[in-house]
């Protein structure tokens, strides 16, 4: 039985001031009052140009040269090794091998604030990307030409990397943590998923080359990269630079697919988040019937964790669509194929907040775990003490229910606001005319407080 | 006394209500004006 609190939303019921519903409540109208302060103030686009700025020449240089590229790339497989070996060889007990916190909390979580902050920081550390030029570089020192590579399909886009990202919360919340059937996905399980992964995703980059399939395909990098949007720091024509923060973003989903990644996102999080709370007596309603037609325990419980799963991916697709359905309605309003990709990146920060509310907690506890007796004893056979962490423990008293709830509700404000904001500039795109742009965006209004009080409620139920 | 007579055991179970309210107030108040608008285009 796992020690680590692997029920993701970690709190307990908060000692608030007022009801958890009156925060929905507090949260709308600050909604509200933003959208008619941009509407009044806001009018004319601001995120449609980067602003580049390149970064010191040296200081550029040094960090995207080669040595650092190769080091951080062999950084990045080491530590896939490492994971992969612990996986395999260590203990069984998910909470004292490396490879579980390592993946899901460490690498899943990590990654998007890290990347939100400095920009696309997964890139150099990719293991896939790192083998995969290596094996490109050995290629062509031995044929002397470049490998030859089939065509993308540009239609297919990013839905790869969208389909992807729901296998891997499938893998872990869904095939792994069935209804308390089984606590958490074993080691030995991650283990050979990173290993199919990883044969999969190498043979996709010698098909159709290793950056397209990093910007297309690849999960991990899709993924993280879209965080990497929100940012100030990227790189353009092979230099560092700075650049105006959320405005790389809009650039970002022209891609076929690139609104499936990031609502898929948000759905993942929502189940994660409401399997243990919110949905807790449907799903056990759906996995009795399952039952009682003579369906196995835990194949029960996984098809119902999968439709439910899916059932989120389509009802937060729905809230979308609607919302560009209202916008479809207003005057000059360009096609819906235009306004579903075109308004796509307003959702990243939302998908930022979501993570941030669902899984702050949960990240800072474990951390403690992976940077003391995960790290001194990866394989958790207590036979090694690589850095004298090993009888470390975790500090459940360095956050307060309240301070995270707190944590909670900050994130979906600030996340639903930014995206207000983008959307209002990106209307402004489509609508020249300030009062057009401003009127088609009270269906994005809708979007965002349906968003913002559909999570508060999820946590507020997880909580309690 | 009066709590033990009202049927509140289960009163947690509808307390998604309470989310849903902001939501209604801003959809009707979008419908309301767009309702308003058409007319007045109308006129």
């Amino acid at each position: 039985m796992s020690l680590l609190p692997f029920a993701h939303a970690l709190v307990a019921r908060q000692d608030l001031p007022v009801p958890a519903w009156l925060f929905a409540w507090g949260a709308s109208i600050v909604l509200i009052v933003s959208f008619f302060a941009l509407a009044a103030g806001w009018r004319k686009p601001r995120f449609e140009q980067l602003h580049w700025r390149p970064l010191a020449d040296g200081f550029s240089r040094g960090l995207l040269s080669l040595p650092v590229q190769v080091l951080c790339g062999l950084l990045g497989v080491f530590l896939a090794g490492v994971a992969v070996y612990a996986g395999l060889r260590g203990t069984e007990a998910p909470d004292r091998n490396f490879v579980i916190v390592f993946v899901f909390v460490t690498v899943w979580l990590g990654f998007p604030a890290l990347s939100a902050l400095f920009g696309d920081v997964f890139r150099p550390f990719n293991p896939w990307r790192a083998v995969g030029r290596t094996a490109g570089a050995a290629f062509r020192a031995i044929a002397g030409q470049q490998p030859a590579h089939l065509a993308y399909p540009e239609r297919l886009g990013r839905w790869p990397a969208a389909v992807g990202l729901l296998a891997f919360v499938w893998l872990e919340v869904v095939y792994g943590a069935t209804g308390g059937i089984t606590v958490v996905i074993s080691p030995h399980t991650t283990a050979v998923a990173i290993l199919v992964y990883s044969a999969y995703t190498l043979a996709m980059m010698a098909a159709f080359g290793v950056e397209k399939w990093c910007e297309r395909g690849e999960v991990f990098s899709v993924y993280f990269g879209m965080f990497s949007q929100l940012g100030c720091f990227g790189v353009q024509d092979g230099r560092l630079g700075r650049r105006r923060p959320l405005a790389a973003a809009g650039q970002w989903a022209k891609l076929p697919g690139s609104a499936a990644v990031v609502l898929a996102s948000i759905a993942t999080t929502s189940f994660d988040g409401a399997q243990e709370g919110a949905f807790l007596s449907p799903i056990e309603s759906v996995f009795e019937w399952f039952v009682d037609r003579g369906l196995g325990l835990v194949a029960s419980a996984r098809l119902t964790d999968t439709i439910f799963i899916l059932l989120c991916f389509a009802g937060v697709a729905l809230i979308y669509e609607l919302g560009l359905r209202g916008m479809r309605s207003i005057r000059n309003a360009p096609p819906l194929a235009t306004l579903r990709s075109g308004f796509a990146h307003t959702l990243i920060p939302i998908a930022l907040a979501y993570l941030v509310a669902h899984y702050f907690s949960y990240f800072v506890f474990l951390e403690q775990a992976q940077f003391t007796y995960l790290l001194s004893d990866p394989l958790g056979t207590a036979s090694t003490d690589l850095f004298g962490t090993a009888s470390g423990s975790i500090d459940f008293t360095v956050l307060s229910s309240t301070a995270i709830w707190y944590v909670q509700v900050g994130a979906l404000v600030v996340g639903h606001v930014i995206g207000l904001t983008l959307a209002h500039d990106r209307a402004l795109v489509y609508w020249p005319n300030y009062r057009l742009a401003s009127r088609s965006q009270y269906w994005m209004l809708a979007v965002m407080v349906a968003f913002t009080c559909f999570g508060l409620y999820l946590l507020s139920v997880a909580n309690s | 006394m009066l709590g033990t007579m009202l049927p509140l055991a289960h009163a947690g179970h509808y307390l998604w209500v309470f989310y849903l309210v902001p939501v209604v107030i801003v959809i009707g108040g979008i419908v309301y004006s767009a309702i308003r608008e058409r007319r007045g285009d109308d006129g």
